[in-house]
């Protein structure tokens, strides 16, 4: 069987069932695909069976603590407070953006004062983003470390949190710790740019960006380094604390 | 004592013997119960029964039947087929003394 040609449903199934069975272990997905392919299933057959298979070993290692404590004690803590932190270091840095970016004058070039306030400004968000770039990292270190087995479930499942935190929670929090935070930045958080997207463009480009990138780097090792994943750990908890 | 599902496997790899592998397994199952048989149940049992040393899988050569994909070759270990006879044993002395068709009419 060729799961190229026929109609256009099949090839769908088929180009669905392929996306699917890269979450199976690459043997086992060579082996359920020459099943597939021996047995004479239709597109939409194979779909349902290896749908069957990856939701299986997927809720397989939920029936042991581990992966509940790793839930409860990393994905969710960590998903929060970076969303929020995210949230506050964007919305810190919005200020100085848009005091630059929407207040620019060429003008200003030439006078010494305006390059001693920029370079301090350009310094300290640089230093902001930095840590913001690092904490995130160091979170994708440890999710991508920790369980090879749940590397899908707990990637997705932290970037959910990342989003929910970033939509629902931190805007939620911030309005109920501090409600008048933007009273003194109207004109700033007036703009829906620094207010809605701005926020989202640097959970985008600081958290998921480098969580992401050293998630699939951690996770792609052999043995990942559980020793240094720990001790990460114990730094992220740290930071967490003094946060 | 194992599952009926695990027996099932059991049975069809020790059937198929040197030629006992998912779709074939899959096959001997859907023969026997007359009822269909998933991958995603397949699969994750025979992992379980690996996992409790009943069987031992290996990775065949790609065939060009299978589109140049390997198949997940299975064979039954000594514990596996200890445990399958136990499990015989228990039904069959479970069974001694019932009939099910007088039962069904009764």
């Amino acid at each position: 069987m060729d799961p190229s040609r026929g109609p256009m449903m099949t090839r769908v199934c088929w180009q669905l069932v392929e996306i699917l069975s890269l979450m199976l272990h690459p043997d086992e997905r060579q082996a359920v695909r020459g099943d597939l392919v021996e047995f004479g299933a239709t597109g939409s057959q194979a779909l349902r069976d290896v749908l069957g298979l990856v939701v299986r070993r997927q809720a397989t290692p939920w029936t042991h603590w581990r992966p509940w404590l790793t839930l409860a004690s990393l994905v969710v803590p960590l998903g929060m407070l970076l969303s929020v932190v995210s949230k506050s270091t964007a919305d810190g840095s919005a200020v100085y953006v848009w005091m630059y970016a929407n207040n620019w004058k060429w003008d200003d070039l030439g006078n010494a004062g305006f390059w001693y306030v920029f370079v301090e400004t350009v310094f300290l968000v640089f230093k902001w983003y930095l840590a913001l770039a690092c904490w995130s990292w160091t979170s994708g270190f440890v999710l991508g470390s920790i369980s090879p087995r749940m590397i899908q479930t707990n990637g997705v499942l932290f970037f959910l949190m990342l989003l929910f935190g970033a939509l629902v929670a931190a805007p939620r929090y911030f309005a109920y710790v501090w409600p008048f935070r933007y009273g003194a930045k109207g004109p700033v958080f007036s703009l829906v740019f620094y207010r809605e997207t701005f926020p989202l463009i640097v959970l985008a480009l600081l958290v998921v960006g480098p969580s992401l990138w050293v998630y699939v780097k951690a996770s792609g090792r052999k043995g990942s380094g559980h020793s240094s994943a720990r001790f990460c750990g114990l730094l992220e908890w740290q930071r967490c604390m003094q946060w | 004592m194992i599952g009926e599902f695990e027996y099932l496997i059991l049975s069809a790899a020790t059937r198929l013997r040197e030629d006992a592998y998912g779709a074939a397994i899959r096959q001997e199952i859907e023969d026997a119960t007359r009822h269909g048989c998933s991958i995603g149940a397949l699969y994750t049992t025979l992992d379980r029964l690996e996992a409790k040393g009943f069987i031992k899988t290996r990775m065949g050569d790609p065939t060009a039947e299978r589109g140049g994909r390997p198949k997940r070759m299975v064979r039954v270990t000594a514990m596996g087929i200890r445990a399958a006879s136990d499990f015989y044993t228990a039904v069959t002395r479970a069974s001694r003394g019932v009939s099910w068709i007088r039962v069904a009419v009764r």
